[in-house]
């Protein structure tokens, strides 16, 4: 797709790190398979391969998701809001860009866990009457005041009504 | 209190209609626990006793329980208003304004028709957003048509009104046919298509409901036939079994055809005498033989039209007329979600453009298809056919190379079949895969050996994407959906492997369809264009909270 008509936000650098701390985690408990594994082969003296291949691939896979997966999605995740409209791109492998109406939009609201919270961040989840779309990953700040112009434009441009 | 003298319960037999379908729903259950307590043997034992008191004590529970619940309901037209209390300690009042009434649901069971009683649903504009529509239980035809009237004649801003021109089918009547009685003057009705006995049978035996009846019917016969043939196998020394075998055979023909019967009988009795008839802002549709309704298809809540051809009736130059709503509606007794109806069941392909033009002339044209581009096929062909062929490999290779060998060759030449027949079927989809836009209006193409034409207007898109993945992007193709409602869900329409450039040509045509959004220069802004304002306001019309009291 050509780039020039990418939305022009990015999200917060630091969704790099949360993306990579969430890997880990995920890295954490298939370790932990693997070690459960290899204590179990050790036991019954059984093939090491059992958890040799898991615990390899887990840790290419996750190096591989960590040092190249995250900064793609980071430079891929633009955003940007017109008086309209929602424009989002996200994607690894495959490229989405979504267009979401000022005037479909029924409500927004930001959410974040207990990590995002630890970090300041926010995201912000955008609610039409056909399912959710989220901007994932931005400051507090950014997130309310986008909160905010999203919930007054939507107000601005409600068509007639009935 | 408001003037509650007004109100009025519904009839009494609500409560045998709603014991029934509460019974319906628990008939599992119930000769689940017959089943059980029949296990132990005796009829006059204790335990079938004790059965047939639980069985009782349910019945009462739930006779009870639907007796209190007919007992607090009452209904009645307040002022410009329809007024539902509802509740034994925690009193509801929903009040929903005439103005905000968009369609009046009508319908009947067999059991219901024979007690002369209907049940209506009030279609309101803030519908379809979680709350269920307001239903009132069963009530007397003739109460049924006040109510509809009363309901019906304030959404057209004014008493009871002589239409200006002359009425073009020769009817000045708000119509309620099926269910018999006299006629209503009502609104004008300007166009009115009934689909003759004939073409509905052709219509039901070409639909797919009947061969999936077949298909589950001929599954459990297979089950059937593989018990009792293995029962037979077992003494096949017997001349029992010998003469037993040519029997069964004939038997699952016959099984098949009571089938195919049974499935055309339930979908004509459906379908019987259905009627579509297009008022100035709603499509009504009547139809049914045993239980009946009249469904109410406010044209303003309509997302998208499709026009579908299935391969069969393509054959036949056969075609049908689908609307998805917004809306949720609690239907009939199953109390499903329903969201797409036909407004044309069957016709002749070639009448459907007459057909649109009398019931949706807001959707008649759909605009110009581009197909997608000649080097779009290796994108249609490749992964599917390649998954498709490894798949098959999959399944019959291990069973062919270790189990019997001799297979192998039949193997090939089966993943070869596959390949074949996925490729010939992808290369149809790719020939049919298309979309096209006009000013206020997207239409998708897409089929094998069907057709599928959806028509989206622009206003009624909730979000659009585009999407593309590393051989899209080399070949320059992506992948255009498009995100509506449907009932209380989404529904997903779009192609794949569109030209880029035609792909974000029809996001621009998308966004730029936004940027004049108070003017109503969509053509449908009049009955459409305000669905996320309906929506949205789902909570504040239809129950309001500030009147409530007792």
């Amino acid at each position: 797709m050509d780039l020039s008509g990418a939305p022009s936000n990015r999200l917060d650098p630091r969704a790099k790190r949360v993306w990579r701390i969430y890997a880990l985690v995920v890295a954490a408990f298939v370790l932990l398979v693997c070690v459960a594994l290899a204590v179990v082969m050790v036991l019954i003296d059984g093939p090491p391969a059992v958890w040799l291949v898991p615990l390899a691939a887990t840790l290419v896979v996750g190096g591989l998701w960590i040092g190249l997966a995250v900064p793609a999605m980071y430079r891929r995740w633009r955003w940007e809001i017109t008086d309209v409209e929602v424009r989002l791109q996200s994607g690894l492998i495959i490229v989405r860009r979504t267009v979401v109406p000022m005037a479909r939009i029924q409500h927004v609201d930001t959410s974040q866990g207990p990590l995002l919270r630890m970090l300041d961040l926010s995201e912000v989840h955008v609610a039409t009457a056909a399912g959710k779309h989220k901007i994932p990953m931005l400051a507090d700040q950014d997130a309310a005041g986008i909160r905010d112009r999203i919930a007054a434009l939507a107000q601005v441009t409600d068509d007639g009504g009935l | 209190m408001m003037a509650d003298s007004d109100l009025r319960r519904t009839h009494p037999a609500t409560v045998a209609v709603w014991t029934a379908q509460a019974l319906r729903q628990f008939g599992v259950a119930l000769i689940a626990v017959a089943a059980f307590g029949s296990l132990g043997g005796g009829v006059g034992g204790v335990r079938s006793l004790i059965v047939a008191g639980v069985i009782l004590l349910i019945v009462l529970v739930v006779v009870g329980v639907m007796w209190v619940s007919w007992w607090r309901y009452e209904y009645g037209i307040v002022g410009t208003d329809l007024l539902i209390v509802e509740g034994l300690f925690v009193r509801k009042r929903r009040t929903i304004p005439i103005a905000r009434v968009h369609g009046v649901n009508v319908r009947a069971g067999a059991f219901m028709r024979i007690l002369g009683l209907v049940e209506v649903v009030v279609q309101t504009a803030g519908g379809g957003s979680g709350e269920p529509e307001a239903k009132i239980g069963a009530i007397p035809l003739d109460r049924a048509e006040e109510l509809r009237n009363a309901l019906l004649r304030e959404t057209r801003g004014g008493a009871v009104e002589t239409p200006a021109t002359p009425d073009p089918v020769g009817r000045i009547s708000d119509f309620r046919g099926v269910f018999g009685g006299g006629e209503v003057r009502g609104s004008e009705v300007r166009f009115e298509h009934k689909v003759p006995f004939g073409r509905l049978v052709v219509g039901v035996l070409t639909s797919n409901r009947v061969p999936i009846i077949i298909g589950v019917g001929l599954a459990a016969f297979g089950q059937f036939y593989e018990i009792i043939g293995a029962r037979l196998l077992e003494q096949a020394t017997s001349r029992v079994a010998a003469t037993a075998m040519p029997v069964l055979v004939p038997l699952i023909l016959v099984a098949a055809l009571l089938l195919v019967m049974v499935a055309a009988a339930t979908g004509i009795a459906r379908d019987f005498g259905f009627v579509a008839r297009r008022y100035e802002t709603r499509i009504e549709i009547e139809a049914g033989l045993l239980s009946r309704r009249q469904i109410s298809i406010p044209v303003g809540r309509i997302q998208a039209v499709r026009i579908e051809e299935s391969w069969i009736r393509r054959l036949l130059g056969l075609a049908a007329v689908h609307v998805d709503t917004a809306g949720l509606e609690q239907g009939g007794q199953q109390g499903q979600i329903t969201s797409s109806r036909a407004v044309v069941p069957v016709a002749k392909a070639d009448e459907v453009s007459h057909l649109m033009h009398g019931l949706l002339p807001e959707t008649e044209v759909f605009p110009q298809v581009l197909g997608v581009p000649a080097h779009a096929l290796r994108l249609y062909l490749l992964v599917p056919t390649g998954l498709a062929a490894l798949l098959t490999l999959a399944a019959l290779g291990p069973t062919s190379w270790f189990v019997y060998r001799p297979a192998l060759p039949w193997m090939m030449v089966a993943v070869v079949l596959v390949a074949l027949v996925t490729a010939g079927v992808r290369t149809l989809e790719w020939r049919r895969a298309g979309a096209g836009t006009d000013e206020i209006a997207v239409t998708f193409r897409s089929g094998a050996l069907g057709t599928k034409l959806v028509r989206l207007t622009r206003s009624r898109i909730q979000s659009l994407d585009v999407r593309q993945n590393p051989f899209q992007r080399r070949a320059r193709l992506a992948s255009l959906r498009t995100v509506s409602v449907s009932g209380s869900s989404r529904a997903k329409y779009g192609v794949a492997h569109l030209a880029e450039a035609e792909a974000l040509r029809i996001m621009r045509w998308y966004e730029e369809g936004l940027a004049r959004p108070s003017t109503s220069s969509d053509s449908d802004a009049r009955v459409g264009g305000s669905n996320r304002a309906g929506g949205a306001q789902a909570g504040e019309s239809a129950s309001d909270p500030g009147s409530g009291g007792a």
